[in-house]
């Protein structure tokens, strides 16, 4: 990668960070529930490209061996809101813990499993998940890392981390996993 | 990659299993035939004067046919005679296997009409649901359900992994369709019902494949980087709309399934999309967006491709899983009072107003699919920690339970728009 190229995916990184963090449309308030012909910004067609695409590599990560960080390297869920893909101030030292141990590691890549709780149709928690998935790779991307190195995938409500239901169990459900691998 | 493998592991145990209780429902429970006692709707329909010949083969003819002229909801089956329809004819073993004449007498005598049908022993059942409905279609001059079928998501007790389950219309015949022993999800009937598409972590990531019937074969359909979600086939062109992740955002694509190309992007939002369906002329879509704060239901026209929102019932503030259906409506699963609900709204009305079609007693009802009749939908109900399918009428007939034989969560259905032949 280029000096070039470097610059350019570094500017992209964190316009989509930006955006991630930022630009989410905010909830609206009851009365637009009444509302008449609302109707979503238009979306125009032709290419697959769109500002702030940070494209995702290929890596197979069924040919990989995985790689058990040591405990010193605090790496640890990242736990979401109810219904919300944003990563909550509190978490961040996670990500950034995350993001050091990739700058150590050069070898290593990593797969962001995004999960969810149980409430809401499995469909839309199969995005809901990846989107948080894909929160935390910006994130990463946005503290230097090589989008290249960062997959996604998501189990929406599939993979619970503890079983039951009540805000105990989902508040652990609603994460972010490391899975670090040596490429 | 090898063909899947057909797993038809427990049908028989499941079909005793299955009917046993109700069918000891059915006969216990007198049916009064008389105007007074048949609901709005419905035709009392006589069948003392059809026989079997005292085989197995004959009585689970029976007893299907009946069942099935139940379900369908048009009629009111019993023994008593006097029914506004009648059924005659004789039901009997053959060197084939089972030999049926079925002559239906209705509208007062004036109108009669006789259905013979062979089949193996093993497609007695198949043969029943084909005399079904074709009774539901000359003579109440509806579209019929019995010969479809559902494939739905099923865990077994205590498993981490899924496989993709199908059943009769009725409940009959439960099975594994795949082994893939790792998460599946949401499978798809295609239009024509002689093949769906499903998601499969098979690899360890997320890919689309499509499973063949006849061929008992199965190809990859869409394997783009992130995640492939929800693909289904349009009902005229073919082409499958997918959520995808590969731009590193999710959004609402259109992939060619046998090319596995991305042809277009529909949505660039930084939200999340999800459970995209087709409307019947395949010209518009229907699909969950998350953009308005709380994830809702919009339809886009693929000429213009402007999302609009669906619902704007203060009181179903999230609206998700849509599914178009057969006649133009479309069902969906609204969170209304902590609870989630199955509405059905017609989207050409302005105001477009859901009607709830499920009931409100303190569980949740999720993920409806149509059946090919346009009036009744398989939903997935999660009552305490366990989910299982219930058939709902959206004429009022109350829920119908699908049970099966062993124990786990079964979910995501989806109802076939056809007669299945070909049996997974």
């Amino acid at each position: 990668m280029n000096t070039t190229s470097l610059l350019r995916a570094s500017l992209a990184a964190f316009a989509a960070f930006a955006l991630a963090s930022g630009c989410r449309t905010p909830p609206k308030g009851e009365a637009d529930e009444y509302g008449e012909g609302e109707v979503l910004e238009s979306e125009f067609p032709g290419g697959l490209e769109a500002p702030g695409d940070l494209p995702l590599g290929n890596i197979d990560f069924s040919k990989l061996a995985p790689v058990v960080p040591p405990a010193a390297a605090g790496i640890a869920p990242v736990y979401f809101s109810y219904n919300e893909s944003a990563i909550p101030a509190s978490e961040q030292g996670k990500v950034a813990n995350a993001a050091l141990f990739l700058m150590q590691n050069a070898g290593v890549v990593l797969l962001v499993e995004g999960n969810c709780d149980e409430r809401g149709t499995n469909e839309y928690n199969m995005s809901l998940g990846e989107f948080r998935a894909q929160s935390i790779r910006n994130a990463l991307v946005a503290q230097g890392i090589d989008p290249a190195r960062i997959q996604t995938v998501s189990y929406g409500e599939e993979k619970p981390a503890v079983p039951g239901s009540g805000e105990s169990a989902w508040r652990l459900n609603r994460r972010g996993d490391f899975a670090f691998f040596q490429r | 990659m090898s063909p899947t493998r057909f797993l038809p592991v427990f049908a028989l145990l499941a079909c005793a299993a299955a009917f046993a209780p109700a069918l000891a429902r059915a006969q216990s429970a007198p049916i009064v035939v008389s105007g007074e006692a048949v609901p709005k709707g419905k035709q009392s329909l006589s069948m003392d004067a059809l026989r079997g010949d005292g085989s197995d083969a004959a009585r689970l003819f029976l007893q299907v046919l009946r069942k099935d002229l139940e379900l369908s909801g048009w009629f009111v089956p019993s023994d008593n005679p006097g029914g506004n329809v009648s059924l005659a004819g004789t039901v009997r073993t053959s060197v084939s296997g089972l030999s049926a004449a079925v002559t239906a007498t209705w509208m007062a005598g004036t109108r009669t009409r006789t259905w013979s049908k062979d089949s193996t022993t093993a497609g007695v059942r198949d043969a029943a649901h084909a005399v079904a409905d074709a009774i539901v279609a000359d003579v109440a001059g509806k579209k019929p359900m019995a010969s479809s079928r559902i494939l739905f998501v099923g865990r077994r007790a205590g498993a981490t992994e899924t496989e993709i389950y199908a059943c009769d219309a009725d409940g009959g015949r439960p099975s594994a369709v795949t082994s893939d022993r790792k998460l599946c999800l949401s499978p798809n009937w295609n239009p024509g019902a002689n093949s769906f598409l499903y998601t499969t972590w098979l690899t360890g990531t997320p890919a689309v494949m499509q499973v063949d019937l006849g061929a008992g074969k199965r190809t990859y359909v869409s394997t783009q980087p992130g995640m492939n979600q929800g693909a289904v086939k349009n009902p005229k062109t073919g082409v499958a709309a997918i959520v995808l992740s590969r731009a590193g955002m999710v959004d609402l694509y259109l992939v060619d399934p046998a090319t596995r190309r991305v042809l277009d992007r529909l949505t660039r939002s930084r939200d999340s999309e999800a459970s995209p369906t087709w409307s019947p002329d395949g010209s518009s879509l229907a699909y969950v967006s998350d953009a308005g704060g709380v994830p809702r239901i919009y339809t886009m026209a693929l000429a213009g491709r402007q999302p609009r929102r669906l619902v704007y019932d203060g009181t179903i503030r999230e609206n998700v899983a849509p599914e178009w259906g057969p006649d133009g409506r479309i069902a969906f699963c609204g969170r209304s009072g902590g609870r989630y609900r199955i509405y059905v709204v017609d989207p050409s009305k302005t105001p477009a107003v859901p009607e709830a079609v499920s009931p409100a007693d303190g569980t949740d009802y999720e993920d409806p699919s149509w059946a090919p009749d346009g009036r009744h939908l398989v939903c997935t109900r999660t009552a305490g920690r366990q989910r299982f399918l219930v058939v709902l009428d959206t004429l009022g007939d109350p829920p119908r339970a699908i049970s099966m034989p062993i124990a786990g969560d079964w979910y995501l259905p989806s109802w076939s728009d056809n007669a299945v032949r070909t049996l997974p």
